[in-house]
């Protein structure tokens, strides 16, 4: 009986942490965004459509649209929240919500394609066609799927960061835009201003993303890409650590020993930059070996700022995840039509920042301080660099 | 052929054949003891004829580095594995301690300044989170590697929850020179997992708990009717595994001054792997904290001389797998009628 009792609490305590895990992962969201989406909602009824005076702070730009927002629900889904650039693009999108007035919720998937696609259907069988998303898909193949799910609701979508081959906003109505980020011209960049810190000559190494991933391919191609302006550069090594700053660290410690000449290190991400810099650093080599990173989390932020590494490129949750929930409520509340759009344009990079020494404070305090870069929602040509396809 | 070994067999009387198998096994039994040393001697041999570094001092210095947290998990994993269980909860225990030791001294995003008193309430509560791992298991009847995966779930959650996304930067001196620092050319890292391995070792090899140990891994029953007590032998060996689990993240929180998660991830499959190589066995009873050492610094070697010789990525993955197979082909007990459990 006993047993019995536990059985049952259990079984209990496990069905409601799944219902919180499916509808919210995290409580954070539910103070920041929920709320003031709630006291907006009265507050705007009140207010006509197109009675620009009385629409509460904050929302003054969106004010026109805010009437009709304030019945929207935008779900923002994501991989998981314990990720700087992941949680980065949940605030993102949340600030965007909050600018058109929009109520905002984040799904996480722990990287699960079923587990995302399943969020989606029950997001839109509890909110119908009320229901908006913007995505950040748990894999590149899953986005068709995304596509499909949403084209037959009739939901409007954004896919951000991956895009399945063949796959093209043109063919769904409802898939209004696809926006990524320019993995080769953001990793040349970074080799680049590693190589040119080096004075454009010496030994290299190189530490690969985890093998098979797109974005490591990417980046990697991008490093051979800037090697052919650098012929006095030479790659000594290259080597996976996988994401992972331990296995970056062993490598590193490696390296330093077979290579003293060593003068530079290009780092397909941040975490792994760092783990270069701890061994430089038993060495007393950093600043002296030059380490480039990519992604923009607060530890390397804080490097670059100490001149333990020289570069990585914030890839901007905010901007991609912000404008991505933007297109998509647009296109929901009319204001765009996702169809008149001409097809090139719905295939976006976005913008990302460079942060090098110089610039370190400035984006360490609107990334990282405040959580609030300051971006206009409603200005969508601001977040695109260019179009995937010329 | 097979007819020539009847008949040899058969001209032999019973008692004969008997002494002649007991002699056969203890033939190979020896063979197998020595394997994994004999395995440690060739490697470092190809290692210091394929790679003049390999035996710099820098190089011997990183090795020393690189085998002092995988030291460290051996040392609980070791009890685990010679019950025959699994500690699945070693990468969460990990990335939690890590998170949290960062969270507890001198960081970048608090004002928390309680250095060996946070290291030290970090293991507690690592500790603890085994022994209740250990309890679950004996109490609840949940077979290890489900109740220890749970466990690890818990912990790795708990570890994102204490930084919520954006790990914490290290500031704490303390960590600084524990990292950096050396005594006669060897770091207090690697002392400081020496240490933990040898304490680890001594309870194992010359206490009752650590004879329990084994007599429960080789035999439960047997051990039972002895007079062990089972329940609390398993609880003790989980809280251990535990223990070392928390110190192994807060080592790996001080080589890497970053508190995240992601510290424990991968960390442990390569100890069980080390572990077996070294002649461990998973099904219990048998290895050692001799063939642990040995087997860790197998490991450490053979991921040292890959990086060394510089292989592609890809066929880096391939060797090290073929390397292991190999390895464990020549050190694993085969006596045993099942071939996995």
């Amino acid at each position: 009986m006993k047993k019995r009792i536990i059985a049952t609490l259990m079984a209990a305590t496990l069905a409601v942490s799944m219902l919180a895990g499916c509808s919210n992962k995290s409580d954070a969201p539910k103070d920041t965004t929920a709320a003031p989406a709630e006291t907006q909602a009265p507050a705007e009824t009140q207010a006509p459509a197109g009675d620009e005076t009385k629409a509460p702070e904050g929302t003054t730009a969106a004010a026109g649209n805010a009437g009709a927002g304030s019945e929207y629900h935008l779900a923002i889904c994501i991989h998981s929240l314990d990720n700087e650039y992941w949680a980065q693009e949940a605030e993102g999108a949340k600030l965007a919500a909050a600018a058109y007035g929009v109520s905002a919720d984040v799904l996480t998937c722990d990287s699960d394609d079923n587990k995302q696609l399943q969020g989606i259907k029950d997001y839109i069988a509890q909110y119908g066609d009320k229901a908006i998303f913007v995505v950040d898909p748990s894999s590149t193949a899953n986005t068709a799927n995304i596509a499909d799910v949403c084209e037959e609701s009739g939901n409007y979508v954004a896919i951000l960061a991956h895009r399945a081959d063949g796959l093209y906003p043109k063919d769904f109505p409802h898939f209004v835009a696809s926006l990524m980020l320019d993995d080769i011209a953001i990793g040349k960049a970074t080799a680049k201003a590693l190589f040119d810190s080096i004075g454009g000559e010496g030994q290299v190494v190189e530490l690969q993303g985890l093998l098979g991933d797109d974005s490591a391919s990417n980046r990697h191609k991008a490093f051979e890409e800037a090697l052919k302006d650098y012929p006095n550069i030479e790659v000594v090594d290259s080597q996976t650590a996988s994401w992972s700053q331990a296995d970056a660290m062993t490598l590193t410690e490696g390296w330093l020993v077979k290579y003293p000449d060593l003068k530079g290190i290009y780092s397909a991400n941040d975490t792994m930059a760092l783990g270069a810099v701890e061994a430089l650093k038993n060495k007393n080599l950093n600043g002296q070996i030059k380490v480039s990173g990519c992604d923009g989390i607060e530890a390397a932020l804080n490097a670059v700022k100490d001149g333990d590494m020289v570069i990585t490129n914030a890839n901007d949750g905010y901007m991609i995840a912000g404008y991505g929930a933007s297109y998509a409520i647009q296109a929901a509340m009319g204001t765009l039509d996702p169809t008149t759009l001409p097809d090139g344009e719905r295939l976006i990079f976005c913008k990302t920042t460079l942060v090098t020494e110089e610039n370190a404070d400035d984006i360490i305090n609107k990334f990282i301080t405040t959580k609030n870069p300051g971006y206009d929602y409603n200005d969508l040509s601001f977040c695109i660099d260019k179009y995937q396809e010329n | 052929m097979k007819n020539k070994w009847e008949d040899s067999l058969s001209a032999l009387s019973v008692g004969q054949q008997f002494a002649q198998k007991v002699k056969d096994d203890a033939r190979k039994d020896k063979i197998r003891r020595y394997a994994p040393l004999i395995l440690l001697i060739v490697m470092t041999i190809i290692g210091a004829i394929s790679q003049k570094n390999f035996f710099s001092w820098g190089n011997i210095v990183n090795i020393m580095y690189q085998m002092s947290i995988p030291l460290v998990i051996s040392t609980g994993l070791m009890y685990v594995l010679l019950l025959g269980s699994i500690d699945l909860s070693i990468e969460g225990v990990m990335g939690f301690a890590g998170s949290f030791v960062a969270f507890l001294v001198i960081n970048n995003s608090n004002d928390n300044d309680f250095g060996i008193l946070g290291i030290l309430l970090v293991v507690l509560i690592s500790t603890a989170v085994g022994a209740l791992t250990g309890f679950l298991h004996v109490r609840a009847r949940i077979a290890t590697f489900i109740v220890s995966y749970a466990m690890g779930c818990i912990m790795t959650g708990a570890a994102v929850l204490v930084y919520r996304g954006t790990p914490i930067q290290v500031k704490d001196e303390l960590f600084n020179v524990l990292s950096q620092g050396m005594f006669l050319g060897i770091p207090y890292l690697t002392l400081i997992a020496f240490a933990i391995f040898i304490i680890g070792a001594l309870i194992l090899n010359y206490t009752a708990f650590g004879r329990a140990v084994y007599a429960i891994g080789d035999n439960e029953t047997a051990a039972a009717s002895t007079g062990i007590n089972i329940g609390l032998t398993k609880i003790k060996v989980f809280a251990l595994c535990g223990c070392t689990a928390g110190l192994a993240g807060i080592l790996q929180c001080i080589r890497l001054k970053l508190g995240q998660a992601s510290l424990g991830t991968n960390q442990m499959f390569p100890v069980v792997t080390a572990i077996v190589i070294g002649g461990g066995s998973l099904s219990g009873g048998k290895g050692g904290a001799l063939s642990a050492f040995v087997g860790v610094l197998i490991y450490t070697e053979l991921v040292n001389w890959l990086t060394l010789m510089g292989v592609d990525p890809y066929v880096r993955k391939v060797i090290q797998g073929v390397i292991i197979i190999i390895a464990v082909t020549l050190t694993i007990s085969r006596s045993r009628k099942t071939i996995s459990k």
